[in-house]
């Protein structure tokens, strides 16, 4: 079973009340996962404002109104996750992309300490974002963090159980259904949340180390230290950080409240 | 002139449009135009999807895009990769093996 996950101590701000009181950014192996539903959040033109070029420029390109409203909440939930360790405002946190260590490409978004001298603020947080259909999730630590979340998907999932590491496709292969279809997705989320902490992005492949069969414990692999974590009823997501050791979770569920 | 085994575009598109909404549970994603572009947040399609996609070419049609086309320009938009799969679709499945990559994700790091 997944162990059940820890709500930050009492007194730790909301995300949508940053000035309130300031999270600390964790420690070691500690992980804060903070999740939030779209349909729960209204995005207004205030909010809209404390996106970057880049993200509204994204933001622009969907297609469906759907999809846009999504992307426009879960950049907005980031920066205001992010506002709340920092004490920065949402609109002023500056973000950029690390280099792929594979090929170099600009990837994994991170964000930028502030110009001028270190600041008094503290450490300046890893982070990690997710959105599969209305579920968004932002991990915050110390150290490099990897998160995926996927939505169940509706049709079969067998053949991507051949992108996987063939130890994993092997004892997939022996898994019935719907065991099988749920563990597939399983080792995708816990893959994708490792290659999202390294930073190497999935175009490379996700097969090139196992994450499974263990679904409960810490999987020391690549590097990392991931885990399967619980997530809302059709979901499955996972945690990874860097470095060998326990992973704590300290989890943040609940409605975000309307970005000013 | 159509050379052997090349399959009509229109029910290649068709084809992956149907697949994209069935595996999506998405029914706007059946009028998707052809300068759609796929990946890159245009459509919000997921890595797992994408990744979904190009296994079910490789099913449907026997063509393994990331392995044939180095460049992946036939992800740009559904049009171009429904172009790439007919050109090279051979009916009754795979002619040969091969382990389709995963697609670039969005670049937004969902």
């Amino acid at each position: 079973m997944i162990p059940p996950a820890r709500v930050p101590p009492s007194g730790t701000a909301r995300p949508e009340n940053p000035g309130l009181t300031r999270n600390t950014v964790p420690s070691g192996g500690i992980v804060d996962v903070w999740w939030f539903d779209a349909r729960d959040v209204t995005v207004s033109p205030a909010g809209l404002a404390d996106l970057d070029r880049d993200e509204r420029d994204r933001a622009d390109a969907f297609m469906f109104p759907a999809d846009r409203h999504r992307y426009q909440v879960a950049h907005l939930m980031l920066r205001q996750v992010l506002a709340s360790y920092t004490g920065t405002a949402p609109g002023a946190l500056v973000l950029g992309r690390e280099a792929c260590p594979h090929c170099g490409a600009a990837g994994k978004p991170v964000l930028l300490p502030p110009p001028g001298p270190p600041p008094a603020a503290g450490p300046v947080p890893s982070f990690s974002l997710t959105h599969s259909g209305d579920v968004v999730a932002v991990a915050v630590a110390g150290r490099p963090v990897g998160v995926d979340t996927e939505h169940d998907a509706a049709s079969c999932v067998c053949p991507l159980a051949g992108t996987l590491h063939p130890a994993d496709a092997a004892w997939l292969d022996g898994l019935a259904e719907p065991d099988r279809h749920q563990a597939i997705i399983a080792c995708w989320v816990r893959a994708e949340a490792v290659l999202k902490c390294t930073g190497q992005g999935i175009g490379h492949g996700l097969g090139s180390f196992p994450v499974g069969p263990t679904r409960a414990a810490d999987l020391s692999v690549n590097g990392c230290t991931v885990r399967q974590v619980a997530a809302p009823p059709g979901y499955q997501a996972a945690v990874a950080v860097a470095g060998p050791g326990h992973l704590t979770l300290r989890r943040a569920a609940g409605r975000p409240g309307r970005p000013r | 002139m159509t050379r052997a085994g090349q399959a009509d575009l229109a029910a290649v598109t068709d084809d992956l449009r149907a697949f994209l909404a069935s595996a999506t549970r998405r029914d706007e994603l059946l009028n998707l135009p052809p300068t759609a572009p796929l990946f890159g947040g245009t459509v919000g399609l997921d890595s797992l999807t994408g990744t979904l996609l190009l296994r079910e070419i490789h099913r449907r049609f026997g063509v393994d895009v990331a392995g044939e086309d180095l460049n992946l320009d036939s992800l740009a938009t559904l049009g171009t990769l429904a172009a790439f799969v007919a050109q090279r679709a051979r009916p009754g499945g795979p002619a040969a093996p091969g382990t389709p990559r995963p697609p670039r994700p969005p670049e937004d790091g969902s």
